[in-house]
């Protein structure tokens, strides 16, 4: 009897360690956030249509619009690891890819950076931006949380989609997540793809 | 006899084995911990090469960045000869200028100035470009007036002929457009620095400048009076 008490004992804690183990952080990161199961309901997937409009001397074809936005769309749908969830909403582009000649291309003030938000279209495509709540260098994205406009500079393929998801989570209300997987972290990777509940539902409002 | 003999066995063998089950467990449990803090601490950033080969969507963080000492200034100085850290450049320069050591103010001139042929990648004219903020940051902290002097040159555009600056700016059609964004810059370099002497400068620029760069001399002189005053932290602390 005493035998098997102590082995019950055993196996019982390494139970709950195993549930601690899987748990576990240093109380940064917030806990992984569940997947809709096969047996929960599949909710309609939300789509945000975007107008892009771009400064004139800035390179970017309607082509490349719909890739990065598919990509964009792919980073919040596709559950990439277990701090993931599929997150059913979906960029598309609305209408052609329009431009505009305010500013010299860059961002180089906040005047700048409210004149080119103010602009239609969602989506602001220009060559560099040095303000983004104060001066700075290498920024490639910047946009207001909440708001309805987002600026970006272009980038790699690989994180574009990436780039714009993160800066029109921005826009959803969205803060940044010190989750090194997170596509809300400060810095871009082409790992940095999860969104947890919370932001999905952002995104899904 | 023998049958209670295998039974005592038994219950010791079980309770040893029952005791490694606990150990191992425990074992794992702390193990587990250690990983999870350690990612923690690396997403800080605590390594100056880890720190500048990320792309910081909203620019280098400054409050980060001005955590690095000297010793990471000689590592950044040895990147920005090496071409194989290319990428890696934008990053460098910028917190070359954050920490402050003037050791950084020639290397970073010459970096500005260096001969290429060619029109420059974006991530090669974000770093050259750079320059001019990661200037205005090391004044900040140092008080160079060699730094100081090259951003308030900058603001004359006679100063950008003689430098005579051979690459091409990937975004601008003539060099006087690519000058004209060069000396915005360098005027936010100045707001950047907080020194009495860029505050002059910037108002004396201001009673020659069009309306187009009107907004943007005001609010570097905005700028300037609270990183004068209260610190760059301060200014960006405030930032959203």
């Amino acid at each position: 009897m005493r035998l098997n008490r102590s082995l019950k004992i055993a196996i019982l804690f390494c139970f709950f360690n195993a549930v601690a183990v899987g748990a576990s952080g240093c109380g940064k990161d917030n806990p992984p956030s569940p997947s809709p199961t096969p047996s929960s309901p599949v909710p309609a997937t939300k789509v945000h249509p975007l107008q892009v409009n771009r400064h004139v001397t800035a390179s970017l074809d309607e082509a490349r619009v719909d890739l990065i936005l598919r990509d964009a769309s792919a980073v919040l749908q596709v559950r990439d690891g277990p701090e993931d969830m599929v997150c059913p909403v979906e960029l598309r582009r609305a209408g052609g890819v329009t431009t505009f000649t305010v500013s010299n291309g860059s961002v180089n003030s906040e005047a700048d950076y409210r004149a080119i938000l103010a602009l239609p279209g969602q989506v602001k495509v220009v060559n560099q931006i040095n303000w983004c709540g104060g001066f700075r260098a290498n920024i490639i994205g910047c946009a207001p949380t909440p708001g309805n406009s987002l600026i970006v500079v272009r980038h790699a393929l690989s994180e574009e989609g990436i780039l714009w998801g993160h800066e029109f989570g921005h826009n959803r209300g969205l803060v940044h997540r010190v989750e090194t997987t997170a596509m809300m972290h400060e810095a871009i990777g082409p790992d940095r793809r999860t969104v947890n509940e919370a932001e999905c539902r952002a995104f899904q409002e | 006899m023998q049958s209670a003999k295998c039974k005592v066995q038994s219950v010791k063998c079980s309770l040893h084995l029952s005791f490694f089950i606990l150990h191992f467990s425990i074992f794992i449990l702390g193990l587990s911990a250690c990983l999870s803090c350690a990612r923690g601490v690396r997403a800080q950033g605590t390594d100056v090469r880890a720190f500048v080969r990320q792309t910081f969507i909203h620019g280098v963080p400054y409050e980060q960045a001005s955590r690095f000492t000297s010793t990471d200034a000689t590592i950044l100085l040895e990147m920005l000869g090496n071409v194989q850290e290319r990428a890696s450049w934008p990053n460098v320069v910028v917190t070359l200028g954050v920490i402050g050591d003037e050791r950084g103010v020639d290397p970073l001139i010459a970096f500005f100035s260096r001969e290429v042929s060619g029109t420059l990648s974006s991530s090669e004219y974000s770093a050259r470009t750079g320059v001019l903020i990661s200037l205005g940051y090391l004044v900040n902290r140092s008080k160079n007036l060699k730094a100081l002097t090259y951003l308030i040159d900058s603001l004359t555009p006679e100063t950008w002929a003689t430098r005579k600056l051979s690459w091409v700016s990937p975004y601008h059609a003539t060099e006087a457009e690519r000058n004209q964004q060069l000396t915005a810059m360098a005027v936010m370099g100045l707001a950047l620095s907080g020194h009495p002497l860029a505050r002059e400068a910037l108002l004396l620029f201001q009673s020659r400048v069009g309306a187009q760069d009107r907004a943007l001399v005001e609010e570097a002189l905005r700028a300037h009076e609270v990183i004068a005053r209260e610190g760059l932290a301060a200014y960006y602390k405030a930032a959203f």
